[in-house]
């Protein structure tokens, strides 16, 4: 069934998009190989166009090939391939822009509770997404995740300490350590 | 996807941009940790798949025993066996579609937790792990208390195999991946 057909590196790259996705949907990892070769660098440069950092760019060009191959299956070779990866990345990539905007509406809705108590935090809102997002980088790593888990992911202090290896009452104080430095950051009193 | 929902020409333009960029090559770190992902996924643990085919087994094949006994055996009362009616074929013919029917429902069974790439290892090393399960299958069986000749249980043995490799090799992979396809 998988027998190993006898294609030199040169023939390989040779073969056309559609032959290389049989080989593939057959189990033979040199005509991924060539695919991800062909593509990886068109499929980058396009989501670095679309705005996206170079981390989520990578993060999608993953997520690309993993879709990718679990969608083999359902690829059929009689159409052209080079749509249909456009398509599904394309897909992917709506599917990510989507989830970003609603991170960050989320997280400065999450954070709002408890920075947003007085009239210099409405502002803050209102002014200050951005800044917002500037400030939460510039804190240690630590604080960030906690931050993030506690009101991104609405996850409990003890969930928190566990996913961290850290105990609860550390995790509290990062938390709150966090948001007093946000505050401090954007111009609040403490 | 964005064709059945975005005007033709928009997805189109869209297109042709993409196919007239300029590439930026992604980190050599990052190519490398996809081409290994890659190779991971396309060739899963065997000891992975055998788990998941042991384990559907156990369930399948002990559930089987209800409406067929092996060799006697069965936890259940149900007073039904298809063993009986396979006796009328006569004693070798009954143990070769014992053997049959037990390892074959199984067999089947796991296309539903096996995936594609799983599915074609398991088909690819059918003979090894088939006889793996026959002979797990067999001393568990004996060790419930079956009693059974040398010559019959080669003959159980012989149905167990053609059993396992029928779905394998006589049913397309197609259905494995309508499975997925409509996941």
């Amino acid at each position: 069934m998988n027998r190993e057909p006898l294609l030199t590196p040169k023939e390989w790259t040779q073969l056309e998009d559609e032959d290389l996705m049989i080989y593939y949907q057959a189990g033979h990892i040199q005509a991924f190989e060539v695919l991800y070769k062909r593509y990886s660098g068109r499929l980058y440069a396009y989501f670095l166009k679309h705005k996206l950092n170079p981390e989520g760019a990578q993060d999608l060009l993953q997520e690309v090939f993993a879709r990718l191959h679990r969608s083999k299956e359902q690829y059929n070779p009689a159409q052209p391939f080079l749509p249909w990866l456009f398509t599904l990345s394309r897909h992917l990539l709506f599917d990510h822009m989507k989830k970003s905007e609603t991170i960050v509406n989320k997280r400065s809705q999450s954070l709002e509770p408890h920075l947003l108590q007085n009239k210099e935090a409405v502002d803050l809102q209102t002014n200050g997404l951005q800044d917002l997002q500037v400030a939460l980088a510039q804190l240690p790593k630590n604080q960030q995740r906690a931050l993030n888990m506690r009101y991104l992911n609405d996850w409990s202090f003890e969930k928190i300490a566990s996913e961290m290896g850290a105990s609860p009452q550390g995790v509290r104080q990062w938390v709150s350590r966090g948001l007093r430095k946000i505050k401090h950051l954007m111009g609040e009193e403490i | 996807m964005d064709k059945k929902t975005l005007p033709e020409n928009q997805w189109l333009k869209a297109f042709n941009e993409f196919t007239t960029l300029d590439k930026i090559e992604p980190p050599q770190y990052l190519n490398d940790q996809i081409l290994k992902q890659a190779q991971e996924r396309l060739n899963p643990k065997g000891s992975v798949i055998f788990s998941k085919l042991l384990l559907v087994h156990t369930f399948v094949g002990t559930l089987s025993l209800a409406v067929c006994d092996q060799f006697g055996v069965t936890p259940f009362r149900t007073g039904f066996s298809l063993s009986h009616s396979f006796m009328a074929f006569g004693h070798g013919i009954c143990m070769i579609l014992c053997g049959f029917l037990f390892i074959s429902l199984s067999v089947v069974t796991s296309w539903l937790f096996l995936n594609p790439d799983e599915f074609r290892l398991m088909k690819k090393r059918s003979p090894q792990h088939l006889l793996f399960l026959i002979a797990l299958s067999f001393a568990t069986l004996k060790f419930f208390g079956a009693e059974v000749t040398w010559s019959l249980a080669s003959l159980w043995f012989l149905g167990a195999f053609m059993g396992g490799l029928f779905p394998l090799v006589g049913l397309p992979l197609a259905l494995a991946q309508t499975r997925h396809s409509s996941q």
